[in-house]
């Protein structure tokens, strides 16, 4: 059933391989890619693969029917789109070349991304010599033209790191708060200790609510403008502006997928907008001045004609 | 709080305090919309530009200054509190006392608006709606009164066009950032030392990153200053007004304001936290706008500085600081004991500050 090719690094030939399963398949089950079934003239029906081998005057139409067959199995690739037309072309590529099997792989993908989407060839075949998963590089072959989903992964990783810094920096925060808020909770049971009210009343409540205002609020606010909070808050500022220009650069790439305008561009045309509203206003402000001046202008010919 | 017993001192019980939180509860579900309406003192708008408006208040008396008024609130809030309620409006008092008040509201920025910097505000809206009442009213100049960073706007206005503005009123405006920095009082221009420990260049991350400034954002930076008061302002307070509807429906129009926090554009607030709270450029005469340098040493009209004594978010060091560097030689202060709101929304405000300051204007404005 296998040929066996010594000069091909494979051990066996796939594309041979193939078309003896397909011609068993014709035997024995019926072929689904055939387009009808032939006469053979005496009310049977027969299968055309079989025709061309059994008929009679045929000759060389085995090699038609394999031609066919084949070029049914080309198109059946290129119907299921670029990840189809990768395979076919390795496969060629293995037969023709006689190369191993991943480096026909790895060849015939860094050619077909390099000329269809402009991706980094040294960058394909690091991800095929295991750098990246086979399913990451799967997954980039059918992103849209043009894409680096790798780079997407990168980008991902980077905006992980981003928050990070955000959620170290929001512990320091949190910790000088909480002690804060700690210091001034004793505070104000020791001050409250010391109250003498009278057995519950009412203005008893609100001496209390005033003790806790006066004792908690100087030491938070104490602590609000030390120059440990302010550096903290520096940093989760920082921080965050940094995380959030990380997202912004996935944000980016996405809407370029999609093919919608990003922030950026959407800044832009703000931009736009506004300077031609500023130049609108000045327009006005020149037509009314010119306005008074006619206006004056009118009322002293106005005044001289008299 | 209120409680079943009939003296305050008698002793609160559990029950006592579950019946108060329940009619508070009440009381607050009762309450309507057009109970706690607030900026209701009849105007009309006049012009617009973008989300901005120019209203003019209708009269409420003959007017005694034949100047009109231009009040500009700042961007972090509403002007809507400068009318707050029907006793307790700055705007209303001065329509009695004969003036003609027109408001500039700023309105509601959007991120196509992101762009609307410093000069737009003051240069643009400012000077066009400038010269819109000198148009209608057929003035030369008009009579700029401006509260927080509307009194800042004002002011430079007038160093930049002093040949439209007669007299400006600035209330509780930081004109000098730094002014506070050895201040000992806890509690006083947190946001002066917050802003003060990032570098411009944080700040131009934070704006790149973030775009127009989201209103609740700021709030919640106000509520910061004071965590312990703030603790309890929804607590068992509220009980207390319970069972008064009318101190009850100031607490929620106050809440309302409070609520109504207008995003800052990007590009001012880029302006305003680099320009002046880190790098003072005003009072130090190197705040631009645009191509003009905005010297206040050219302010020749009367000016009149409001501030409050207790007023923790533009300390009156701050605001004082206008003193040194104004050009004008009718320049007056005016101190009030209140905050930063206090001044012109509180009982005493109505009564005291309203009219020294319609008086001052009116003087000034035959």
């Amino acid at each position: 059933m296998f040929q066996h090719d010594s000069h091909n690094a494979l051990g066996f030939d796939p594309l041979g391989a193939t078309w003896t399963v397909l011609d068993a398949w014709e035997q024995f089950a019926g072929f689904p890619y055939r387009a009808g079934r032939a006469d053979s003239g005496d009310g049977s029906a027969s299968w055309p693969g079989l025709d061309v081998l059994t008929g009679p005057g045929r000759g060389g139409a085995v090699s038609d029917q394999m031609e066919k067959w084949s070029e049914h199995l080309r198109s059946s690739f290129a119907a299921a789109g670029s990840l189809g037309e990768f395979w076919t072309r390795a496969l060629e590529t293995t037969v023709s070349a006689q190369t191993s099997w991943r480096d026909a792989l790895s060849n015939t993908a860094s050619q077909m991304m390099a000329a269809a989407t402009g991706l980094n060839q040294t960058q394909f075949q690091d991800a095929l010599r295991g750098e990246w998963s086979p399913g990451l590089v799967a997954i980039q072959s059918l992103f849209p033209l043009g894409h680096d989903f790798l780079q997407l992964s990168a980008e991902c990783a980077e905006s992980a790191a981003r928050f990070q810094d955000v959620a170290t920096a929001s512990l320091r925060m949190s910790k000088l708060l909480g002690e804060g808020w700690l210091r001034a909770n004793n505070e104000f049971t020791k001050a409250a200790s010391t109250f003498r009210g009278r057995s519950g009343s009412e203005q008893d409540v609100k001496e209390i609510y005033a003790i806790w205002t006066a004792t908690a609020e100087p030491i938070l606010q104490g602590v609000l403008r030390s120059q440990d909070y302010l550096d903290a808050q520096a940093d989760m500022v920082r921080a965050g502006a940094a995380h959030a220009e990380a997202r912004s650069k996935i944000m980016r790439r996405v809407a370029d997928a999609l093919e919608v305008p990003d922030r950026k561009e959407m800044n832009e045309t703000y931009e736009a907008i506004q300077e031609m509203r500023r130049e609108i206003r000045k327009l006005k402000r020149t037509q009314r001045t010119l306005r008074a001046q006619l206006a004056g202008a009118a009322t002293i010919q106005a005044g001289e004609a008299e | 709080m209120s409680t079943n017993s009939s003296s305050a001192n008698a002793p609160v019980t559990p029950v006592d305090l579950w019946r108060n939180l329940n009619k508070a509860r009440r009381a607050f579900a009762d309450m309507r919309e057009e109970d706690v309406e607030i900026a209701t003192t009849p105007k009309e708008e006049i012009a617009r530009d973008g989300t901005t408006r120019l209203y003019r208040y209708k009269p409420l008396v003959e007017y005694k200054a034949r100047i009109p008024v231009l009040l500009a609130y700042a961007l972090v809030g509403r002007y809507t509190v400068a009318d707050l309620q029907p006793d307790r409006s700055l705007v209303r008092n001065l329509l009695e006392l004969g003036l003609d008040v027109y408001v500039i509201d700023w309105g509601h920025p959007r991120e196509v608006d992101r762009n609307i910097d410093l000069e737009d505000y003051i240069e643009g809206f400012i000077h066009d709606y400038v010269d819109v009442i000198r148009a209608r009213a057929k003035v030369d100049k008009v009579n700029l009164l401006g509260i927080c960073q509307g009194g800042i706007f004002h002011t430079c206005f007038a160093a930049l066009h002093p040949d439209k503005v007669n007299t400006v009123v600035s209330m509780v405006a930081p004109f000098d950032c730094h002014a506070n920095a050895g201040d000992e009082q806890v509690d006083r221009g947190l946001i002066h030392f917050w802003a003060g420990a990032l570098d411009a260049s944080d700040i131009d991350d934070v704006v790149d990153n973030l775009g127009t400034m989201d209103g609740d954002a700021m709030a919640q930076a106000f509520g910061l200053m004071t965590p312990a008061s703030t603790m309890l302002k929804y607590g068992l307070n509220l009980t207390d007004i319970a069972n008064n509807p009318s101190q009850m429906e100031n607490f929620l129009r106050m809440e309302r304001w409070l609520s109504d926090r207008p995003a800052h554009t990007a590009a001012s607030f880029r302006q305003w936290i680099k320009d002046f709270y880190i790098d003072n450029k005003l009072v130090n005469g190197e705040f631009r706008l645009g191509d003009a340098l905005v010297d206040l040493q050219n302010v020749r009209c009367p000016v009149l500085n409001v501030y409050g004594e207790h007023d923790v978010i533009a300390p009156p060091v701050c605001t004082r600081a206008l003193k040194d560097v104004i050009g004008s030689d009718d320049y007056s202060e005016l101190s009030f004991p209140g905050g930063h709101i206090g001044i012109f929304v509180g009982k005493r405000a109505q009564r005291d500050l309203s009219p020294a300051v319609a008086d001052w204007i009116i003087e000034r404005s035959q």
